[in-house]
């Protein structure tokens, strides 16, 4: 028997401490980054303090996220850790045992199968992709898909190297740090979940982001060729995102939420057009969450989903396609309907 | 409709003295893999990386995304936008880490989505190595890369049983990590990689390992007589031989030779595959049991049949 699967619970974790993009640019003090704030749409993001790392950005998020849900830790059947950054104290990154083990002995889920995925900003939707075989065949009956991203010290990296609007580090500067978590599980409502969900790597392309942790300094550094990244990723995606319509039997204009990676409110914003231009269609919105968080990597389509959920924008039934672009360069559709998760968020002040 | 191995193949470094990183091995053993079956990259529909290490510390992209490049399975663009033509195939790449046992949860997810109907084709591919020379503190593993081609089966060949536990009493059994190493008046400051193994994590490794066989068995409904031929991982140093005689398995467990072998780390299990499959006794068996063991302490084990 073939099942679908739906989101049940999402939870997220912000870190504290916000640092503004006015106080970066003062330091930077370079000319022509004086607007970067207006073409990003970034004000300010979070970012670790001492005793903050990805694992524990990753175990609070799943705490919240089950806060959310009907499932306690134990009746977690699977458990997938997707971020790039593996930090369990602090800056030490772990390779061994996988993050995925840390996480679940944390919260309690020691039953649960676990692996850790690894594929850049799109860990957490590949994550998604492969819990929704395993439940769709019958294997597990509910996954948490969790991820925790510290990635403020390419930020900090950038700030001592940039020194033109031209760097390759500059997209460091708009990064922040953030957990978030998902529950996947099973459901037998036709009018809910996932839909479709599809995903390719134009690996011609793997050299246009690279991420690296630094030999001689605690951290990492990230050196990213922007403009390029966003002209394949936005041409690439429009063939695929047709394909999903086709498939799952919309127009563009049927898709009531898209939700773009967040990389900057410039480049969100000439996407839309493009994609505008070449359906000749709209979405009803598409989702920008930059202004508080900055670009969160793998975490960044469910922080902005958690706050929508929040802020009560979302109904039962609404359509919503998250749409994936990371170095790789992978591109990802994911495409569902919004269930009754929607009277769960947003009651508490 | 299961999901069979169409082949698998290795690669060591060919000299001992220069340094082959954990993705030049890796593709090398693909390409090597590819080149055996007499397959296409192109007909590649999914890649799955399942090494720990990667070379220099590579964050992103997913290194499985640098050898879907390298080995030229559909790197390209999905639409040719001189002709608006739709390009024929599409791949999609990512990296799994579970320690020594990523590669059977790799099988597993592949299996998966063959029996989905969502792919026809996939590879897992998986190297060690250092991942800068000569900084690390007790890295130990065997340089080395391996590939597994997975296609549809429709004769009753194929996986047909996966489980895999984790023992939290021994998380930290086996650690590794990327620390900033920074000591007081010394000029040179590096990220090193420690690695540390605790005195009985092998013994642990057996007895945990020991304890999900059991399991494994009684789920797949079968006695350890049923089973053919047992290919395991090869690290922790002792591994194969102490299960072999806690077992009384005798040659129905594939042992491999020397000194390096026994510390192939997430390629072990490939190694003692390939030796099966050029010996012939990967076809000549029928239950055959895929087990392995690393840190968690985790285990993943996977029954494949023959349709002899």
């Amino acid at each position: 028997m073939n099942w679908k699967s739906k989101i049940e619970s999402i939870g997220i974790k912000v870190p504290v401490k916000i640092i503004a993009t006015r106080e970066l640019m003062d330091k930077l003090n370079i000319p022509c980054l004086e607007k970067f704030e207006l073409l990003t749409g970034i004000r300010e993001r979070r970012a670790c303090s001492s005793g903050e790392d990805s694992c524990s950005l990753a175990v609070d998020a799943a705490i919240d996220c089950l806060d959310h849900s009907k499932y306690n830790p134990e009746d977690l059947e699977m458990i997938l850790s997707c971020s790039i950054t593996k930090y369990n104290g602090h800056l030490i990154h772990q390779y061994e045992p996988p993050l995925s083990v840390c996480i679940k002995n944390s919260i309690g889920a020691s039953g649960a199968l676990n692996f850790d995925i690894t594929n850049a900003c799109a860990g957490m939707q590949t994550g998604i992709f492969i819990a929704e075989d395993f439940i769709r065949r019958g294997v597990v009956n509910n996954c948490m898909i969790v991820s925790g991203e510290y990635i403020t010290s390419l930020m900090d990296h950038a700030m001592k190297t940039v020194k033109t609007p031209f760097s390759k580090e500059l997209a460091s500067l708009t990064l922040g740090d953030a957990g978030a978590a998902v529950i996947l599980d099973r459901t037998t409502i036709e009018r809910e979940g996932i839909v479709v969900s599809g995903f390719t790597t134009l690996s011609k392309y793997s050299h246009l982001c690279i991420g690296k942790h630094g030999r001689k300094y605690a951290g990492g550094f990230m050196r990213t060729m922007a403009k390029k990244i966003h002209k394949v990723s936005i041409s690439d995606s429009v063939p695929m995102v047709k394909e999903v319509l086709k498939k799952s039997d919309l127009t563009f204009d049927q898709i009531d939420y898209v939700i773009p990676h967040q990389t900057s409110r410039n480049s969100i914003f000439s996407g839309a057009n493009h994609f505008a231009q070449c359906f000749g269609q709209r979405p009803g919105q598409v989702v920008v969450n930059l202004k508080e968080y900055g670009n969160t990597a793998s975490t960044s389509h469910f922080l902005a989903m958690y706050n929508y959920l929040n802020e009560k924008r979302f109904k039962e039934g609404d359509r919503i396609m998250l749409l994936c672009f990371a170095s790789g360069i992978i591109i990802g559709v994911v495409l569902f309907i919004m269930n009754e998760m929607v009277n769960r968020y947003g009651n508490k002040n | 409709m299961e999901t069979r191995i169409e082949m698998v193949a290795v690669s060591r470094p060919v000299f001992s003295f220069t340094s082959t990183g954990s993705t030049g091995l890796a593709v090398r053993a693909a390409k090597r893999c590819l080149r055996e079956a007499g397959i296409d990259p192109g007909k590649l529909e999914l890649l799955i990386y399942t090494g720990i290490y990667p070379d220099d510390y590579l964050g992103e992209p997913a290194i499985a995304a640098i050898i879907q490049e390298r080995i030229g399975a559909n790197p390209q663009s999905l639409y040719d936008h001189k002709t608006n033509r739709k390009m024929a195939g599409t791949t999609f790449s990512f990296d799994l880490n579970n320690g020594g046992c990523g590669l059977v949860n790799a099988i597993q997810i592949v299996d998966g989505f063959i029996r989905s109907g969502r792919i026809r084709c996939g590879m897992i591919i998986t190297g060690d190595s250092e991942p800068v020379r000569g900084l690390s503190d007790s890295f130990h593993f065997t340089p080395a890369g391996a590939a597994l081609i997975l296609s549809e089966s429709f004769n009753g060949e194929g996986f047909i049983h996966f489980k895999t536990d984790t023992h939290p009493q021994h998380e930290n059994a086996f650690t590794s990590q990327l620390v900033f190493d920074s000591k007081k008046g010394s000029n040179k400051k590096h990220n090193l990689l420690f690695v540390k193994q605790d005195k009985s994590y092998l013994e642990w490794c057996i007895n945990c390992t020991m304890n999900s066989l059991n399991h494994f068995l009684q789920e797949a409904g079968l006695d350890l007589q049923d089973v053919d031929l047992m290919i395991t991982s090869q690290s922790p140093e002792g591994f194969v031989l102490g299960l072999k005689e806690r077992l009384n398995l005798g040659d129905r467990i594939v042992t491999l030779n020397g000194k390096p072998e026994a510390e192939l780390h997430t390629a072990g299990l490939a190694f003692a595959l390939r030796k099966a499959w050029e010996d012939n006794r990967f076809k000549q068996a029928r239950n055959i049991l895929l087990l392995t063991v690393g840190s968690g302490i985790t285990t993943a084990l996977s029954l494949y049949r023959n349709r002899n």
